[in-house]
């Protein structure tokens, strides 16, 4: 029997969500060999990339050119701050290394096409890191296969995140000047909720859009094509003095007729006992469906509980098996991947009309 | 405190076992009832306060009025904001209180939401509603819409400034799909999904409020219970609307008692009709609709 070969992977900088390759690791079709980031980032970003590559035995080279070449790279795993995402995953994409990037794609529209331009050019297979595989989304993906509600006609997502990201709004006193977004993030980390970090204030549809729209594509293959949104820096300091959304509602129009919409926030730890309410709700021609997206689960209740800590659990996670598994299989078959650059596109350019129509306060055509 | 003196109630409701419910818990009165207006005329029963819906003819309603009778309409399919106003004049010239209601804000969770809205959970953001019903008539679909928008009016506490809607075309699929998303002063926003084409049986609410300090979810989805009969569990959901009418009527009942001007439930529905009008212009046009505030 052939045995399926095994990627190395060199990770381009795990300053931001190294979750990226650890999960990535989790299955046996990827090595882990080495850590690399360009030699002139700050000393914060080469102490955790260094303490990422001494946790896994692994070096760290100061070098990105260097580890594609020098190490018998196949993959590539891009985790730094946002800005950076693109430059990297084009870098690794013109050495011919497969990619798997964090999310969000960009932060740019001229660095989103870029990016598809140079995967598409190379040839590569390309994952943007998702959610789609965890198992009530996958269950959710079976009822509609299986016809059981039809033909789906409007499909909605709540994606909230019961998480505090620093002050609340209003809290500044005066005098005191605004919350440097970077050094906010930075120290966000240390509770993972440092999703937008980098130099550019980021938004939670810029920051976490991706999860809920992936979710709507992933489910019903349809493209978003036209959007009205609302948004507002509802709940922290930091969004409010960087002027980016904490909080935001979207209507969507999409391809056959469908209708949706998102609803999604950085809501504060209190809103919610397990870390925020996540949902799916989904109508089709014979039935609908209501889909709590963090089951199955486990409740877990102890005298002295930290507040931080979720009452229910989720079990049977297997989401980051599923997309290395995918990746593998699209790198073997030569085949797409689940959210590949393009559907990665189409969903920026979702958030950027979504964010335009909060701006203007009318409905805004999606243009990819 | 201790509440004047007892108020003698006309009920008119077609259904006795609704009536005699509703009935069993109120305090501060005598309770009659009828089955319908004609019953009521014929019986000529004196009485301080007539509990109705409102679908009934506005002739009916003028015509209590005009006798002097304090009246609660049970928020129904009120036909439009003129009839409401002619029923306010009516009310007016006549010396007596016409309040309208809407019974989904007396649902214990409603309230219990309600209570917490400005105080534990700080100001609303982010208001959810999903109500998916199976086959019902045009005239019930209005009824439903502008009863979940004044709901989320309720909960937000104040007036839209903006409405943006959609409906989906699904060609010879029966019944109707509606999406609503409205911007509030200040940045709060709702979102409202109203469908009546699910297959013949129980229907599903939800509802959630993301605010300043916290939130709430009121999700038909949490209060199901499991049947096993084979094959598949089937969920059925423990109910909550016991009370809700009663809660209703006793509220109008105190404030009549205690001389409390009921005039403000006239323009809060008369605010989600408003609201309703501006969805339709939303989904005529295919673009959102500012509107002012009351």
């Amino acid at each position: 029997m052939t045995k399926s070969p095994r990627f190395r992977c060199a990770v381009l900088s795990a300053v931001k969500h190294d979750y990226v390759a650890r999960g990535v690791a989790s299955h046996p079709r990827f090595e882990l060999v080495v850590v690399a980031d360009d030699p002139d980032v700050p000393k914060w970003a080469h102490e955790r990339n260094q303490q990422f590559a001494d946790a896994n035995g692994i070096p760290y080279l100061r070098d990105v050119q260097r580890a594609l070449t020098d190490f018998d790279i196949q993959v590539a795993i891009v985790s730094p701050e946002a800005e950076r995402h693109c430059d990297l995953s084009i870098r690794a994409a013109q050495a011919g290394k497969h990619v798997i990037q964090d999310k969000p794609l960009a932060t740019t529209r001229e660095d989103a096409n870029r990016l598809v331009d140079a995967v598409e050019r190379a040839g590569v297979r390309f994952l943007m890191w998702n959610r789609n595989f965890l198992p009530a989304v996958l269950h959710a993906r079976e009822q509609i296969e299986s016809g059981v509600i039809g033909k789906p006609y409007a499909i909605h997502a709540d994606f909230y995140f019961a998480k505090d990201a620093g002050p609340t709004k209003g809290s500044r006193l005066p005098g005191y000047p605004p919350i440097d977004w970077q050094a906010h993030q930075i120290a966000a980390h240390v509770d993972g909720a440092d999703g937008g970090l980098g130099r550019e204030p980021m938004g939670e549809l810029a920051v976490e859009g991706i999860y809920p729209l992936g979710y709507i594509r992933f489910l019903t293959g349809a493209s978003v094509q036209r959007v009205f949104a609302g948004s507002t820096a509802f709940f922290h300091q930091a969004h409010a003095d960087n002027n980016v959304e904490d909080l935001a509602s979207v209507s969507l129009e999409m391809e056959g007729g469908i209708l949706g919409s998102i609803a999604i926030g950085r809501i504060g730890l209190a809103s919610h006992p397990s870390g925020g309410e996540i949902k799916l709700h989904i109508l089709g021609t014979e039935g609908a469906l209501v889909i709590n997206e963090g089951r199955p689960e486990v409740g877990i209740y102890y005298k002295n509980q930290p507040a931080k800590e979720a009452r229910q659990r989720r079990v049977a996670n297997d989401n980051d098996f599923l997309l290395a598994e995918n990746f593998a299989r699209a790198i073997d078959r030569n085949c797409e991947t689940v959210l590949d650059a393009k559907a990665a596109r189409a969903i920026f350019a979702t958030v950027e009309a979504a964010l335009q129509s909060s701006r203007t306060g009318q409905p805004v055509d999606v243009r990819v | 405190m201790e509440l004047p003196r007892c108020l003698r109630l006309a009920l008119i409701h077609p259904v006795a076992a609704e009536r005699t419910a509703w009935a069993s818990r109120l305090h501060r009165t005598t309770v009659v009832e009828f089955e319908n207006v004609q019953d009521f005329e014929s019986r000529a029963s004196k009485c301080d306060l007539v509990v109705l819906s409102s679908s009934h003819h506005p002739k009916n309603l003028l015509d209590l009025l005009a006798a002097r009778l304090h009246v609660l309409l049970i928020a129904g399919q009120v036909p439009d904001e003129v009839i409401l106003e002619s029923l306010y004049s009516a009310a007016g010239v006549a010396g007596v209180q016409l309040t309208v209601m809407n019974p989904d804000r007396y649902l214990p969770s409603r309230q219990q939401i309600r209570r917490q809205v400005g105080n534990t959970l700080g100001e609303p953001g982010l208001i959810r509603s999903h109500r998916w019903l199976p086959s019902t008539n045009e005239g019930e679909f209005s009824e439903w819409l502008v009863r979940d928008l004044d709901s989320i009016l309720w909960l937000a506490g104040r007036y839209p400034d903006r409405v943006f809607a959609l409906e989906s075309k699904q060609d010879g699929s029966p019944g109707r799909y509606l999406q609503v998303h409205l911007g509030f002063p200040g940045g709060g926003m709702a979102l409202l999904d109203l469908t009546n084409r699910l297959p013949a049986g129980d229907g599903y609410a939800s509802l959630s409020v993301i605010a300043s300090s916290g939130a709430a979810y009121a999700d038909d989805h949490h209060n199901m219970q499991l049947l096993y009969r084979g094959d598949r569990p089937q969920a059925l959901q423990t109910d909550e609307r016991a009370r809700q009418h009663a809660a209703m009527i006793q509220e109008t009942i105190d404030a009549i008692l205690l001389n409390r001007d009921c005039s403000a439930t006239l323009a809060e529905w008369r605010n989600a009709w408003v609201v309703a009008n501006a969805v339709g212009h939303s989904i005529a046009s295919g673009q959102a609709v500012t509107i002012g505030g009351e």
